[in-house]
């Protein structure tokens, strides 16, 4: 049975390395998860790191509603075919 | 009488020994036929074409050594050469020892370290597409993270370019080598922990006098993988810096990506695929052979 190296104490210095580790690790994550339920309003004036103040969901109702082809999506890069947002509801 | 022919068989048994039954050469036929079929044929074919002028619709005309010639006196090869070793050594720099440190940290069977170490790996799991769009959103300098304190745009110097570059790899990477020298650290025998706290070693000489050495075969792994992902990395330099600012940030795959697909010069760009062909080769086998990797020889031996 092979077990990790285990002086018996604890190991105070991995641990405190750890948790700065993890806010490196967890800090982007947070960002990616926080500006998908922001508003785009939010977005500009708190900038990716800010706690979206009243969770929305409008993203991914625009994700599924336009196939990704929403704000900054093919449809601003001119990609043909693709609609912007606001010519969606035209007949 | 008995214990005579025992002693016998067992002296026979032992001269029988090295004949050791190797598995015949037909069992790495389907992995050879694999080889040739992905790797070999396309090899040949991008060095085919590296003599030859090709736009991607006609048929490719053989023009003999003349992108050779070219390659050898463009200094911007030069220039994407020394930046893709630049990003190779700071890639290197940075993230083998935070490996190796997390590694042995993540074989440790605490439960808090098994907990972190599945968050630890998170971002291997995100596609590189979405790590460097998400990395150019927060680092942009109007929206970003820079925006709010103080205007620092990262993406405006060559050196700190190749910094965000470097970061947003490690970031993503370090878990993949971490995994690799975990299964290493776990499978290092514990009673060589055992011997050397009786001599009374302590944490830091037990970890460089036991687990660095005990994972030298992980090192040229984890090294290697490194390396060869460090000449191939194009997508995050395309998606967070578009080679930019300028060329500053054009290493050679993505000199390559913009000679034959913006450029539409197929053989030129393909002379430059041979050229990370050869050198991704002769850098693994250097480290392989410098290394002593390549005498298959086992880190328990004499145990």
């Amino acid at each position: 049975v092979t077990a990790p190296p285990n002086t018996g104490r604890p190991n105070y210095g991995a641990g405190a390395a750890a948790i700065v580790w993890l806010a490196i690790i967890g800090v982007p994550l947070y960002a990616l998860i926080a500006s998908a339920f922001q508003t785009q309003a939010g977005y500009a004036t708190g900038g990716p790191l800010a706690t979206p103040g009243r969770l929305t969901g409008s993203n991914f109702a625009t994700v599924v509603r336009t196939g990704g082809a929403g704000a900054g999506g093919a449809a601003d890069r001119g990609v043909r075919g693709a609609r912007r947002p606001d010519q969606l509801h035209r007949p | 009488m008995v214990s005579a022919t025992l002693a016998k068989d067992r002296i026979t048994r032992r001269r029988a020994a090295p004949a050791v039954v190797r598995p015949g050469p037909a069992w790495a036929l389907p992995g050879l036929v694999f080889f040739v079929i992905f790797a070999i044929i396309p090899m040949a074919g991008v060095v085919y074409l590296s003599f030859t002028s090709w736009n991607g619709l006609t048929s490719p005309q053989f023009t003999g050594l003349a992108n050779w010639t070219r390659f050898a006196s463009d200094g911007t090869i030069w220039q994407s050469t020394w930046i893709t070793g630049a990003l190779l050594i700071g890639n290197t720099i940075v993230q083998a020892p935070i490996s190796v440190l997390l590694g042995v940290w993540a074989a440790g069977r605490q439960r808090n370290r098994a907990v972190l170490s599945a968050i630890f790996f998170l971002p291997l799991l995100l596609s590189t597409a979405a790590v460097a769009v998400m990395w150019r959103q927060l680092l942009d300098p109007n929206f970003g993270v820079p925006s709010k304190i103080g205007h620092l745009n990262v993406f405006g110097g060559q050196w700190s370019s190749l910094a965000t570059l470097v970061v947003v790899m490690s970031w993503q990477y370090i878990p993949f080598h971490t995994l690799i020298y975990q299964g290493a650290a776990r499978s290092i025998p514990q009673n060589l922990y055992q011997a050397a706290q009786i001599d009374g070693a302590g944490r830091v000489k037990q970890f460089t006098h036991i687990t660095l050495p005990q994972l030298r075969n992980a090192i040229i792994t984890s090294s290697t993988f490194m390396i060869i992902g460090g000449l191939t990395a194009f997508d995050i330099v395309l998606l967070l810096t578009d080679g930019g600012p300028g060329t500053d940030t054009s290493i050679l795959p993505f000199k390559m990506y913009q000679t034959g697909f913006q450029s539409y010069e197929f053989g030129y760009g393909s002379a430059i695929a041979t050229f990370l062909l050869v050198l991704a080769t002769g850098i693994s086998l250097i480290l392989v052979k410098a290394s002593g990797y390549d005498k298959m020889r086992s880190t328990m031996e004499g145990m």
